[in-house]
């Protein structure tokens, strides 16, 4: 614990001591030698300074947010179900009306069946009547197109070629 | 010797050893890791300060540390609690992170875009811990320096340096995470001491 030690440790005895591998002679030097150790110590002590504003610094800067993605994976492990019936509701809840109305709507805007009864005998003769006096209505009233350009329906006598012409 | 494995995603990386090592230097109960909320409240700040020096990227660190915890939690099945969580975590870590520089995406947004910490508003977290505003000041200053350091080291230097005196991972362990010979992470540790200390200078 004295300063009169004649030499001091090496640089590399230092270091060795700073790592953790002096030699115990070393470890002698130092008990006895006060500069020794407060060059150890002065290096020691700002380590520890630098360390602490380090630390500082580092647990300043803000913090991940590590856990979201494994807690999301479990999550969604635990929710999967529930997930799938929301997803089934919803399609439920959207999918029916859609449908229904799909229907609906298909169902108002097709042609109403048209219903052909059958025609009896006695309707069809009765039809042919009323169409026959409606022909006849309209053919006696109507003016043929040969009386309305004063035409007939003989043949157009013919004309005979003048002789002179003939021999010419 | 037992074996924590960070096995995640076919990932395969093993810490051997260092089992009731780490930050709290005790293990904890595998059921810490059936809590998202917990475990990204825990350790997430921790994380992301690692992976932030580490890249040097925050908005980076940011998709890595939400990456690395995502996987932690999915695979926490794999966790044999013979190491603490926070070694755990940081194994996943760094192999989301080396998967992530296996990627064109990431070559290509290194070159179009890369996020830096911002040095200033880094020191400015420095805690009162009952300094007056000189030593606020002078710790203020500390922070900047070695925060500007640690930039200038090499990649490995530099993860290797914050596992060690950010995560307080033993060395064996650190070799372990990354696969590295002990001799190797001990020189990555020589030199990276001996910038820092060499640059830090009088500020410390």
């Amino acid at each position: 614990m004295t300063n009169e030690v004649s030499t001091h440790l090496s640089e590399e005895d230092l270091h060795d001591v700073l790592i953790g591998m002096s030699t115990p002679e070393a470890d002698t030097h130092l008990a006895q030698c006060q500069v020794c150790r407060d060059q150890l110590e002065q290096f020691r002590a700002t380590i520890q300074v630098f360390n602490q504003a380090s630390l500082a610094w580092s647990e300043a800067r803000p913090a991940m947010k590590l856990h979201a993605g494994n807690r999301f994976k479990s999550r969604a492990l635990v929710f999967a179900p529930v997930g799938w019936a929301l997803a089934a509701v919803a399609l439920l809840a959207i999918g029916v009306p859609v449908w229904k109305y799909d229907h609906r709507s298909t169902f108002h805007n097709s042609p109403a069946p048209v219903t052909v009864p059958e025609d009896s005998e006695a309707q069809i003769a009765q039809d042919n009547d009323l169409l026959q006096s409606v022909n006849a209505v309209l053919t006696a009233n109507e003016a043929s197109p040969l009386s309305e350009y004063h035409l007939t329906d003989r043949p157009h006598p013919r004309v005979k070629a003048r002789p002179e012409l003939r021999n010419r | 010797m037992s074996t924590c494995t960070a096995n995640i995603y076919g990932l395969g990386r093993a810490v051997r050893g260092g089992i009731k090592s780490g930050l709290t230097g005790r293990v904890r109960p595998i059921s810490e890791l059936d809590d998202i909320d917990g475990l990204v409240r825990t350790y997430r700040a921790r994380l992301l300060r690692f992976v932030a020096y580490s890249t040097g990227d925050p908005d980076l660190a940011e998709t890595i540390t939400q990456d690395a915890l995502l996987r932690a939690y999915n695979g926490r099945e794999k966790f044999r609690g013979e190491c603490s969580v926070s070694t755990w975590l940081t194994a996943i870590a760094i192999n989301v992170l080396h998967d992530y520089q296996r990627t064109e995406k990431y070559k290509f947004w290194k070159k179009v875009k890369s996020s830096a910490i911002d040095v200033q508003e880094m020191a400015s977290f420095i805690p009162a811990n009952g300094l007056g505003p000189e030593g606020q000041l002078l710790a203020r200053e500390k922070v900047k320096h070695l925060s500007q350091i640690l930039g200038t080291l090499s990649h490995n230097q530099r993860t290797i340096f914050l596992m060690k005196f950010s995560e307080e991972m033993p060395v064996r362990e650190i070799s372990e995470v990354l696969k590295m010979p002990v001799n190797t992470v001990r020189t990555h540790l020589h030199r990276a001491l001996k910038a820092v200390r060499g640059q830090l200078g009088t500020t410390i």
